[in-house]
Parts: structure tokens; C-alpha cells; sequence
């Protein structure tokens, strides 16, 4: 009997079978089917790993001794010959060979090994022209590595690629182009400050952070006192602050004492840090003034800001809110701002140390322990 | 009259055994979206970026310790290596009764520190914080207190004594990957709604190697008990929490490793000090404390694995700590029955509660009354021999697909394993899990529903450990007979006390839940 008389027989034997009973047969033949495609599929995974691994064993070594070699020995390499000597090591150049040798230079910047020859090595391999690729890729995974490796080679050539995703439906894509903007366009990095319509999230300003370092770098960092002053996203103005503050950008005095009167108290709290950074201490009697009629987080703020100034008029204001402050985390801080505080300070401390018992003495204790690294 | 019942019980064994299976194609299905979105938008390079960062935000790691003397040393020294701008190390001395705080004080170089401890969430008594003295391990705390007989008492004593406003919660016995805390962090960083939980996958370190504190090289265990926990964990983690991570429906993040927002934790009242399911209780709590304050928010899951812990060597260990997540899982469905099948819960309530209600709580009480209704069947010549095969053969065969599946998601994922015979070793022992392992599960839980409902004593959850040789860097101890510290029932030096009964606890009504913040309607 062949195999389909034989298959017939017993779907025709089946049929006979309660509902229950068919369904049961089905299921059982279509999972032991798919067992067997996924143990295919098990094997294929592992051979093509068991392949990369190979050539990654065998070239990686090769392309980072090729690559030291280019960037930081005196050596002059022309990019024909760069192109030729890693095309040896690779056999092929192509898209999996090119990843793995901007795997390597992205692993060299990483570590800040710093070399005025990236470019020629850029150049002699069509880097650009393979993230080019990568930004046109259907895969969303590709792109987004288009986006760092790009970042991290420092290349800024790529308006028009970002620009189409900046725009895209896909809010990921969307959110990683305009941050990256800043970093790869030539033209108007800071475009996508004027158009920013959602709240940043934190990972956001972590990646803006870095690409207006970048720009610090290339001496195009912009004055950021504009969007502070005219953006209606209050996550924004709360990142520029701070990096106002970061970059000790001068000249915004003005908006920043303007912004101690915004409804949103993170505006406030971090335009008060800021002016501790950056050392206006005209502020400080009006902070002091504000200090009770503010949320927590801009008392905590002010404090630490007073710290900052470390003028010495203000020790007794700091010695009388630690008394009447209630939140043992804010009267650390307190107690730290003290201690810090000029001469005057420690002196003040040492005698609230002599006069406080129980757990207000811990308190200062704690804080002075140097022992303990994060208060 | 008997035969009708019979065709509805074998109607409803069907119809239930179809719906798990239905529920792990769809969850499978959810995990396959998650995985992939998760590889899509994630790089190293974010790593990188991280660390270079002047914004990233610190980070407790909190490790709780009961009588972990033989690997204590190395595994503090583990997370002491993490890759991370920004954390703190807490070991929480949970009144050890071996020398586990004595061989920190002289490995650590640590003296009695001025703590300012504020109690934010009641425990066992502190007693003292100790710093190390030298500057290599500043960021080392050591909380000494009371023993408060769980391990959820001792995490809440690290959560009074951290700064930072985000904690990883871990065990001493856990080994982290060194970018575990970059890899946790990421999804609380890119996510604008509040994610108030993430996890990563847990495995075994049973046979793995083992360097400073550092896996150097991870194989699948080779005792065949750790082996079928690898594999379990790695569906448990990869195919359910994944899958429910696509629909924001995470049941737990794992005791073992998850990194939590401390401001909400301490908010929901921490972890319920009397609970031996922790880590579900936590979640729990903090889910309902987002939903009564009308608070959107996310809970994390990573496919990578940022965590090998030893997993137990044999029967016995197993029975125990089975016998304990078993009586935790009923503690825990008893104090917040309120919330299963409760639309105000929404989601919590109406999937995920409902979904480990039916098929992880009641799976070993309608499985066990299956094969005593089987055997009942057989004396009387019920049993159809012709189609009680098929039905055994499509449990079966479902489960090494389920088990083949997750094999593949594992290897999406990340490569952990070097060669294709470990991957192997691992898919053939999907073959005979169902006929040895599982049975062995569903009668410790079992056991530990019995356990609960008799209020029997259940101890801190430590585990016979075999520790980690320094001295070859490679192999583990093979001595494993010390047995001072045991899991479950070993009752010695567990203050925990008498439990009480769940007829008690029922009767005491809505006083019960006095920890736990009830659903305001």
C-alpha cells in the first residue's frame, strides 16, 4: 500500500472518530510537524552562528591590528591600500564584512582612543555609503545602528537620510532621528528644538546630552537660552535648563529668574539649580525668601544652590530650616550644606553636633562620616 | 448517572488542557513581538552612552542574607563588579546565625558606621550599618538586623537603607552579568510612562564557569535537576513574562533580579513582611497602589539573562523550595483575593490573576485529581484504551513544541551557549521533563498548599549551597553535605515563628490585609 492510499485510509479512519478525537489527532500531527521545523530551524541558527563566530575568530584579531596600525602608528597608509589589506583579511567587502570593521572603529572611539585618521579609514571602505545602506534598510534594527555608528564615528552627513525619519509613523524611529539630528546634520542641527511636540523621556535627554557634547566639540554648541525662552514643552525647557547649567552657558540671568515664577515646579526646581551652577548669587536672598512657600522638590533645590554660592550669609537661614524641616533625606542635605558651608559652617556644625541629641545627632553624624559615599 | 460524569470531567479536561495550550500559543506568539521589538530598538552602543552619562540615575542594589557563609565572599564581590556610572551596594545581614556577617567584616575591611536608618516600612529591628574602610569598596553597605523569618523583611530593611531612586533586588547566591544594570535600566529610561518594574531572565550557574565573581563561560547544567529548571526558567521567563510584557500584564518580576522605582515601592507599603512569595506580593502591591491613584503604568521585561543562580542539586533541595513558592503563591492569592476576577483592577484582575489562578494555582490540584480519577477509571475498566493514548501523546507533544520553541527564542535572543551540542543537551531534555520533572513539581506544590493550609512552619528561603571553588576558577565544590542552612522546613534559626492558618487569616477578614492597599472604588 502506498503512502497516500495509506494517508487516505486513515483520514477516511478519522473521520469516524467523536469531533473531540479528530480535533486531538490534528493538533498532535501539527505540533510534532512544527517540532520538527523548529529543531530545523535550532540547527540552521547554529550553523550560521557557528559560521560568524569562525569568521569573527579569524578576522577580528586581523582587522584590529590592521586598524592600529592605520590610526595610531606613524605609518601612511593611501586608501587603496587600506581597502586592498582589509579586503585580504575579509576575503569579500561586503555588508557583513563592513559591520564587523565598524564594529571595531565604534569600539575604538568607545574607548576614547583618539586618532585624526578615522576618516581615511571611513573614506577607504565607503563607511558612508554602507550606513547609507543601513539608513535605507527595511529593518528598523539596522537603522537604529545606523544612527549610533554613525553618531559614535562622529560623521555628519546624513541630513537628508535622518530627515525622511524624522517624520516616519513609527514613534521610535521618529524619536531616535530627531534626537540624532542634532549629531548627524550639517545644516540646522537644532531644528527639531522648535518643533518638539512630546514630553522627553529620559532617554531622550540622555542621547540629546551627548549630541550637544558633540557639538560642544565641533565649537557649534548654540546658545540654548532662545528655546528656553519661547518653548511651550515644559520637559524641554526643564533639559535646556539643565544643560544651560551643565555647559555654564552665560547671558540667561534674565530667563532663568523668570522661570522661578513658572506654575510647573520642575521648571522652577531646576532653574534654581542652575543658578548654583551657575554661581548668580544676586538670587540668593530671593531664593531664601521663596524657601517656604515652594514644593520639596525646589526647597531641596534651593538649599543645595545656597551651597553652591557659598557666600556665608546665609548660615543661619540653613542652621534654622534644618530645625524645623521634618524629612530626615531634605536635613541630610541641609546638614551637608552646612558643613560645607565656608569655615563659618563647620564651626556651626560642630556646635548643632554639641547641642542635638538622639536621632538629629545620627543625622550629622551620617553626614560627616566620610566613610559613607552617598549620603 | 456515573458515565455522564465521566464525559463531563473529559469534557472539561479537554477544554482545559486546549486553553493552556491556546494560552501558550498566544503567549508565545506575544513573546515572539516582544523579543523582536526589544532587539529592533536596543544596542550596545546604548550601553556605552549610558556609562559615559552624567544623567544616569543611581541605582540600590539590594541583596538580602540568611546563612550564606560559603558563598558570600564571591558573591559580593560579583556585584560589587557591575558596569554602572552610579550604585550602591546593600547586603542586609538578616540576623545569620552562621559566620556570614563575621567573613564580611574581614574580607570587606568594614567597621560600624553613624546610619541615619529611617524606618519608611516597618521590619525586624535594625541594629547596625557597617562601611568598609577601604576606598576599593566605598560603595559597599552591610544593614545588620533582627532575623524577620522572610526575605521579604530583609529586602525592606535594604529599601530603608538606600539612596538611590531606583533598586535591583537580588540574592547573595545570584552571580549578575556585569551590564546587568545597564540592560535593566534602559526600558524605566525610554519609557515616558512611569515603568514601575523591569525583569531579566534568571538561569542556572550550576555548570558554569565562574571567574571573580564573573561568568566567563555559561553551559546548561549537566545533574539533570538544574538542567529541567534551566529549561523551565528559561520558558517561564522567555515565553510567559515576555509574552505578557507586550500587553503590559507581567505577573511578577523575579525575586532573584528585578530592579523596581523605590518611591512607588515604599509608597505600596514594601514588601509584605510576612510573605513567602515576595517578589508576586511586591508586584502586586505596587500595581494596585498605581491603579487607586489612577496612574498610568509599564512593567519591564528584558529577554537577556542578567542572572545565574545555583539551582538545587538535587530532589530534596528542590522539594523544598517548591514546597515554599507553592505555599507562597497560595499566601499570596489568599491576601489579595480581592483582586482576582475585579474589574477595577482591570488587567490585573481580569487577565493576569484570573490567568495564574486557573492555570498555574489550580493546574497541580485538577492534574493530581486527574491521575487519581485515571487510576480509579482503570480498576473499573472505564479507561477507552484506544484514544487515551492520543490524548496523553497531544499533552506531550505540545510540550516538547512549547519547550523547542522557547529554545529557539533563547538563541534569537542571545547566544549564551558555545556550542550546538549544549544547545542539544537542553532540547533533549525537553523530552522526558513531562515524565520526571513535572510530576515531581506538582506534587511539591501540592505539598506546599498543605503546608499552608496546616500552617506549617516556612523558613527563609535559602538553599543548601555548594558555593564557588576560587581556587580552580572553574569547577564548582563537589561538597554539598554541610546542611546547616537549609531551605523550607529546616526551621533552625528562622524567628520567622508559627504561621497561621489560612482558616485564621480568613476569619480575620479584611483586618488581614492591613499591609496592603485595597482598590478604592
Amino acid at each position: 500500500m502506498g503512502f497516500v492510499e495509506w494517508l487516505l485510509s486513515f483520514i477516511y479512519k478519522i473521520k469516524t472518530f467523536p469531533l473531540i478525537i479528530q480535533i486531538t489527532i490534528v493538533l498532535t500531527m501539527a505540533f510534532i510537524v512544527a517540532t520538527l521545523a523548529l529543531m530545523i530551524t535550532i540547527y540552521t541558527i547554529r550553523r550560521r552562528h557557528n559560521r560568524l563566530q569562525k569568521t569573527l575568530k579569524n578576522s577580528v584579531p586581523e582587522i584590529v591590528k590592521l586598524f592600529e596600525d592605520i590610526l595610531f602608528t606613524e605609518k601612511n597608509y593611501s586608501e587603496q591600500e587600506i581597502f586592498t589589506k582589509f579586503e585580504d583579511i575579509v576575503e569579500e567587502v561586503n555588508k557583513e564584512s563592513l559591520d564587523i570593521g565598524v564594529g571595531v572603529l565604534v569600539d575604538f572611539k568607545n574607548d576614547n582612543r583618539d586618532s585624526e585618521k578615522y576618516p581615511l579609514i571611513i573614506s577607504a571602505l565607503g563607511i558612508v555609503e554602507h550606513l547609507e545602506s543601513k539608513f535605507d534598510s527595511r529593518s528598523n534594527s539596522e537603522k537604529i545602528d545606523a544612527f549610533q555608528e554613525a553618531f559614535v564615528l562622529d560623521l555628519n552627513k546624513f541630513d537628508s537620510k535622518v530627515l525622511r525619519y524624522a517624520y516616519s509613523k513609527n514613534k521610535l524611529i521618529r524619536s531616535e532621528a530627531r534626537n540624532s539630528y542634532l549629531a548627524l546634520s550639517t545644516n540646522d542641527p537644532y531644528r527639531f528644538f522648535d518643533e518638539f511636540d512630546r514630553d522627553l523621556s529620559k532617554w531622550d535627554q540622555i542621547e540629546l546630552m551627548q549630541y550637544l557634547e558633540l557639538q560642544k566639540e565641533r565649537g557649534n554648541l548654540e546658545g540654548l537660552g532662545k528655546w528656553i525662552n519661547y518653548s511651550k514643552n515644559d520637559s524641554l525647557v526643564v533639559f535646556l535648563i539643565k544643560m544651560v547649567g551643565f555647559f555654564k552657558q552665560k547671558g540667561i540671568n534674565e530667563i532663568l529668574i523668570e522661570k522661578l515664577e513658572d506654575d510647573n515646579e520642575l521648571v522652577r526646581a531646576e532653574a534654581i539649580t542652575t543658578l548654583g551652577e551657575l554661581n548668580i548669587s544676586e538670587t540668593e536672598q530671593e531664593l531664601i525668601d521663596r524657601y517656604y512657600t515652594e514644593p520639596e522638590i525646589c526647597q531641596v533645590a534651593i538649599v543645595k544652590t545656597i551651597r553652591k554660592f557659598n557666600t556665608g550669609k546665609s548660615l543661619k537661614f540653613l542652621q534654622e530650616i534644618f530645625t524645623d524641616s521634618n524629612n530626615t533625606d531634605t536635613k541630610k542635605i541641609i546638614a551637608e550644606a552646612i558643613l560645607n558651608y565656608s569655615y563659618e559652617g563647620k564651626i556651626a556644625f560642630q556646635n548643632l553636633k554639641n547641642t542635638l541629641k538622639g536621632f538629629d545627632l545620627i543625622i550629622l553624624q551620617h553626614v560627616e562620616t566620610p566613610l559613607i559615599k552617598y549620603k | 448517572m456515573f458515565e455522564i460524569f465521566v464525559k463531563i470531567y473529559e469534557y472539561f479536561i479537554f477544554f482545559y488542557a486546549t486553553s493552556l495550550i491556546l494560552s501558550y500559543i498566544v503567549l508565545a506568539i506575544f513573546s515572539f513581538i516582544a523579543i523582536n521589538k526589544y532587539k529592533s530598538y536596543n544596542t550596545d552602543i546604548d550601553d556605552e552612552e549610558l556609562l559615559a552619562s552624567h544623567l544616569a540615575p543611581g541605582i540600590s542594589v539590594i541583596a538580602p542574607a540568611y546563612n550564606e557563609e560559603k558563598t558570600i565572599i564571591v558573591n559580593v564581590k560579583s556585584l560589587l563588579t557591575l558596569n554602572y556610572p552610579l550604585f550602591e551596594v546593600i547586603i542586609v545581614n538578616d540576623g545569620s546565625k552562621d559566620d556570614t556577617l563575621k567573613l564580611l567584616i574581614e574580607e570587606f575591611d568594614l567597621i560600624e558606621a553613624p546610619f541615619a536608618y529611617v524606618e519608611k516600612i516597618k521590619t525586624k529591628p535594625y541594629k547596625r550599618t557597617f562601611k568598609s574602610q577601604n576606598p576599593k569598596y566605598d560603595i559597599l553597605t552591610i544593614i545588620d538586623k533582627e532575623n524577620g523569618g522572610t526575605k521579604a523583611d530583609a529586602f525592606n530593611a535594604g529599601l530603608n537603607a538606600s539612596v538611590f531612586p531606583y533598586y535591583l533586588n537580588t540574592d547573595v547566591d545570584c552571580i549578575l552579568a556585569r551590564n546587568t544594570l545597564t540592560k535593566m535600566i534602559k526600558p524605566i529610561l525610554s519609557s515616558k510612562t512611569t515603568v514601575i518594574a523591569v525583569g531579566a531572565t534568571l538561569r542556572m550557574s550550576n555548570n558554569c564557569e565562574i571567574e571573580e565573581g564573573i561568568i566567563t563561560r555559561v553551559r546548561p547544567p549537566k545533574a539533570l535537576i538544574p538542567r529541567f529548571q534551566e529549561l523551565e526558567y528559561i520558558r517561564s521567563y522567555l515565553l510567559g513574562k515576555m509574552g505578557w510584557e507586550l500587553i503590559n500584564s507581567v505577573p511578577n518580576v523575579s525575586g532573584g533580579l528585578g530592579m523596581f522605582d523605590k518611591d512607588i515601592a515604599i509608597k505600596a507599603g514594601g514588601y509584605g513582611a510576612d510573605s513567602h512569595a515576595e517578589d508576586m506580593d511586591m508586584m502586586t502591591r505596587m500595581a494596585a497602589h498605581m491603579m487607586n491613584n489612577r496612574l498610568d503604568y509599564k512593567i519591564g521585561y528584558i529577554p537577556l539573562s542578567c542572572c545565574w543562580t545555583e539551582g538545587p542539586p538535587n530532589i530534596q533541595i528542590l522539594g523544598r523550595q517548591r514546597t515554599r513558592w507553592a505555599s507562597g503563591l497560595f499566601q499570596m492569592f489568599s491576601e489579595h483575593r480581592k483582586i482576582l476576577f475585579n474589574p477595577n483592577y482591570k488587567r490585573l484582575g481580569l487577565i493576569t490573576f484570573p490567568y495564574i489562578f486557573i492555570f498555574e494555582f489550580l493546574a497541580p490540584i485538577i492534574e493530581a485529581f486527574g491521575i487519581l480519577f485515571s487510576i480509579f477509571l482503570l480498576f473499573y475498566g472505564y479507561v477507552n484504551w484506544n484514544f487515551a493514548p492520543l490524548i496523553l501523546l497531544y499533552s506531550y507533544t505540545f510540550a516538547i513544541m512549547i519547550s523547542s520553541i522557547v529554545i529557539i527564542w533563547d538563541q534569537m535572543t542571545f547566544k549564551y551557549y558555545n556550542t550546538t551540542r549544549e544547545v542539544l543537551t537542553l532540547f533533549l531534555t525537553a523530552f522526558i521533563e513531562p515524565f520526571i520533572y513535572h510530576p515531581m513539581i506538582m506534587f511539591f506544590s501540592l505539598k506546599g498548599y498543605f503546608s499552608y493550609v496546616t500552617s506549617r512552619e516556612l523558613a527563609w528561603g535559602t538553599m543548601t549551597r555548594k558555593g564557588f571553588d576560587n581556587e580552580d576558577d572553574k569547577k564548582k565544590k563537589s561538597d554539598s553535605n554541610t546542611g546547616s542552612n537549609n531551605d523550607g522546613g529546616d526551621s533552625s534559626g528562622n524567628a520567622g515563628g508559627k504561621k497561621q492558618s489560612i482558616f485564621e487569616k480568613l476569619k480575620k477578614g479584611k483586618s488581614s490585609n492591613s499591609d496592603f492597599e485595597p482598590i478604592k472604588t
